[in-house]
């Protein structure tokens, strides 16, 4: 009974981490975003961001080149953490850290060296980058979160039940459908936690944008900042708040999605 | 026993801590006497400033490896205040990097400061939002003795709540600059189109230019809404931009006249001008390369990227410099082809901006107003303005003969090392002049090899002693044309078209709006419908999809009833005709 309380005790210090750095600063958000500068209550922010057209259209393309990002990333990522994960070509798992190395280096810096290295090859095409904003961002958001897509799905890979695979393939079934009827469901925890690393980050995010289209596409997270560093903290606030509550209902989704699998097929997430 | 030695503990303890306890007192007491004779006069004054935007301690190595320290301006202010005051002070510096994360930080009410930077529309902000003091008169001698009166000139020109005056009273200048166009005539690309330099050179004296599809993808705008709407005004009302230019020209208009119906016009932030405003910054948009804020100085003097640049005079300074430093560096290095920058300030109108120091309230409970003006005064000093602008770059708002004669050593091609003096001799025979160029040619063309600028705006009424105002005239060289000197202080010629642009006041959170428009990404109309459809389609679909699920399970359920049904009855059937079976048999 005595060592129980004890051991309570033991939890405050990660209590008290939780409420300081994670439910008082979403406590501010909310209060910022429902009061005006005076810190009155008021639906100002509210109103003003659901009937501007223009933050509608930066949170529309922000969703959209999220949801492309995350479809490239899956595209190339998915065959490469299924080579990844066979031991045959990647002995010591060096490979693996090969493409996870990126990581190690700051992504401001990574991004940069990126923008000098597109700007080479686009001029030798005979254009610049300044006049394909859209396709040197994806380039950018690709390699950035590549490894964030790769992770997850090869620590799944690597749990892949060989004997369902050939048993499919005893049973009839061709490589496609294979694939479709035993891989993808037993690697869906990876699918589902690799686009959630991928999908949310790409719309805050605000450096890869800003740098690579040279200042011509504005993300959600590039709003918030405008906002914030022209003092309106309150409708700041409140697209944070729009932040987070897409992030719920994205977890909401995943979850529930996650949880049929699970139950389905006994796979744990990443 | 255990309480005896409990006891015994105690008492240890208790001679212990009185015997420490006494020598303490002791010393003490000397050391309070101490820090008693130094306390009564250490001060410390708490100064806010831009990143990089004072001369710092500098070593400098001479020839011979031996390194000496030049003291910068916050230590010299210190040994100031101790040898001419008898007071022990120490400056507590910090740097912030944007007006308004300064502004929001000193709302909110965190951070102590007893002196601050602004640029000039927040110290109109400030002054609205009664967040700082005034100066007291006559607190400021240098400054007052010293300030160029052209600059205070502008500095008390905007209006706070409709009176004139006020910003004086309120702030002292430290900086002051123009926001202009940085260009690359030897760029690749604009040799490629087939601009010649003296074209270009033309085409950047007007703002319409950057709107020109000959200039297409080779321009960078500044990534900052009040700067970009600054461009954008010149082009929407560039026709009366245009008029009034002529008017001044035909000398229908006075200088101060002149000034002031072209501020007026720079300054109108109504709904229509906005409306205006968003279309010409989305065209602009459409034919720059990109925005940038920080990294367009660097890309600049790398010769890289774009060849124009919107940019503020200090940062023109900054990337011309630079190039200058990797021009010499790569003219060993084959097929090195060197950037020569050059800045334009577009004559029929450009923003004239200034940074100054003002007291926030709290100087006041700090009780250091006193020691806060007297820093202001420190720095208003000749000779510290000369090392700050040495360092900085930028142009300070002081004049004076330490300003002018370190801008003479730098610039004029008269000047004479050895004597520290202007030697006219120099220009009619042309022999010591550092380019080679002019000392080859022939006479009758000597002159088309150096230009005369008057810079006598500026110093009016600081000289004095044996410089008078006539000093104020330069001699350059001809290659200095639109170079350094010339972007650090304006041609007399431009001045009056030189517009400061004052706070948006209650419609800044329309131009951000205008401004957020103009950065958003908009797509073609078909791309809208076909995501209107595929959203439409995967709600279709997914809802379509639970009725089916529903229908399935509930089909399945219906099923495994009836199945427990017939079960349940055939059990039953079977049960009943067990027993009869049973009954029947006995």
């Amino acid at each position: 009974m005595k060592y129980k309380a004890f051991r309570k005790c033991l939890a405050i210090p990660f209590w008290l981490f939780l409420i300081m750095f994670v439910v008082f600063p979403i406590l501010f958000i909310i209060f910022y975003a429902f009061t005006d500068v005076n810190g009155n209550f008021t639906l100002e922010a509210f109103r003003s961001f659901f009937t501007s057209p223009v933050k509608l259209n930066v949170l529309l393309i922000s969703i959209l080149i999220g949801l492309f990002n995350t479809f490239l990333c899956l595209l190339i990522g998915f065959p490469l953490a299924y080579i990844l994960s066979n031991p045959k070509f990647n002995k010591n798992y060096i490979l693996v850290m090969l493409f996870v190395m990126p990581m190690w280096i700051n992504f401001v810096l990574r991004t940069g060296a990126l923008r000098d290295l597109l700007s080479i090859i686009l001029n030798a095409c005979g254009t610049t980058t300044g006049e394909h904003p859209l396709l040197c961002t994806m380039i950018g958001m690709v390699l950035n979160y590549l490894p964030f897509t790769i992770l997850p799905l090869y620590s799944t890979m690597l749990k892949l039940d060989k004997n369902q695979i050939e048993a499919a393939q005893d049973l009839g079934c061709n490589p496609f459908k294979t694939f479709t009827k035993s891989i993808i469901p037993q690697a869906m925890p990876g699918i589902v936690s690799a686009s959630m690393m991928v999908f949310m980050p790409t719309i805050s995010s605000y450096v890869i944008s800003d740098t690579l289209s040279e200042g011509k596409i504005m993300l959600f997270g590039n709003s918030i900042y405008l906002s914030f560093s022209n003092s309106d903290w309150n409708g700041g606030s409140f697209m944070s708040l729009i932040m987070l509550v897409i992030i719920f209902l994205v977890m909401l989704f995943t979850r529930k999605f996650q949880g049929d699998k699970d139950a389905d097929r006994g796979n744990g997430s990443w | 026993m255990r309480a005896g030695r409990i006891i015994f503990l105690l008492g240890a303890l208790l001679t212990t801590v009185s015997q420490t306890g006494g020598i303490a007192e002791t010393s003490s007491q000397a050391s309070r006497r101490y820090f008693a004779e130094k306390n009564a006069v250490t001060r410390t004054l708490n100064v806010y400033n831009w990143e990089d935007y004072i001369a710092p301690d500098e070593t400098v190595e001479d020839e011979n490896g031996n390194k000496t320290t030049i003291k910068g301006l916050v230590s010299k202010f210190e040994d100031y205040c101790l040898e001419e005051y008898g007071e022990k002070v120490t400056v507590q510096y910090s740097a912030f990097d944007t007006n308004e994360t300064m502004l929001a930080e000193l709302k909110t009410g965190k951070g102590n400061y007893d002196l601050i930077c602004p640029s000039d529309y927040v110290i109109q902000k400030m002054i609205t939002d009664d967040l700082i003091v005034p100066f007291d008169e006559g607190s400021t001698p240098n400054y007052d003795k010293y300030v160029s009166p052209f600059v205070l000139n502008k500095i008390n020109g905007i209006t706070v709540d409709g009176k004139e005056g006020l910003v004086g009273q309120y702030a002292r200048g430290y900086m002051w600059g123009t926001l202009g166009i940085l260009y690359n005539d030897g760029f690749s690309t604009v040799k490629e189109r087939g601009i010649s330099a003296k074209e270009m050179q033309e085409d950047m004296n007007d703002w319409l230019s950057l709107w020109d599809k000959k200039y297409y993808n080779l321009l960078a705008i500044k990534d900052s809404m009040r700067d970009t709407y600054a461009v954008g005004i010149m082009k929407t009302y560039d026709k009366e931009f245009t008029e009034l230019y002529e008017k001044y020209n035909n000398g229908e208009l006075t200088a101060d006249e002149y000034n002031a119906q072209l501020t007026e016009i720079f300054n109108r932030s109504d709904n229509e001008t906005l409306d205006a405003v968003e279309k010409d910054l989305q065209d602009l948009k459409e034919n720059a390369f990109g925005f940038e804020v920080d990294s367009g100085k660097t890309d600049m003097a790398k010769g890289s990227m774009f060849a124009i640049n919107v940019a503020w005079s200090g940062d023109a300074a900054y990337a011309m410099d630079n190039a200058d430093e990797f021009n010499e560096e790569g003219t060993d290095k084959p097929g090195f082809k060197p950037t020569i920058l050059k800045f334009a300030l577009p004559k029929k109108g450009a923003n004239i901006w200034f940074d100054g120091w003002v007291m926030p309230k709290s100087v006041e409970t700090n009780h250091n107003k006193d020691l806060a003006e007297r820093f202001v005064d420190f720095l208003s000093m000749p000779e510290n303005a000369a090392q700050n602008m040495e360092y900085i770059g930028y142009t300070p708002v002081i004049a004076g003969n330490d300003i002018l004669k370190l801008v003479q050593s730098w610039y004029d091609l008269r000047y004479d090392e050895e004597s520290e003096t202007i030697n006219n001799d120099y220009l009619d025979g042309l022999t010591k002049i550092d380019s080679e160029k002019i000392i080859d040619l022939p006479e009758e063309e000597k002159e088309n090899y150096y230009y005369t600028k008057d810079i006598s705006y500026f110093f009016d009424g600081t000289l004095e002693d044996d410089m008078s105002i006539d000093n104020a005239i330069f001699c350059l060289t001809a290659d200095m044309k639109d170079r350094q000197f010339d972007t650090q202080y304006p041609d007399a010629s431009v001045i009056p078209s030189l517009a400061v642009m004052e706070d948006f006041g209650p419609q800044n959170a329309s131009v951000l709006l205008m401004w957020e428009a103009v950065k958003n990404t908009t797509l073609p109309l078909w791309a809208y419908i076909l995501i209107l459809v595929i959203a439409i389609l995967l709600i279709g679909f997914i809802i379509g999809y639970k009725i089916y699920r529903y229908n399935l399970v509930k089909r399945r359920r219906m099923r495994k009833m009836k199945r427990a049904e017939y079960e349940k009855y055939s059990n039953m059937l079977y049960k009943t005709l067990t027993n009869q079976l049973l009954t029947n048999n006995s």
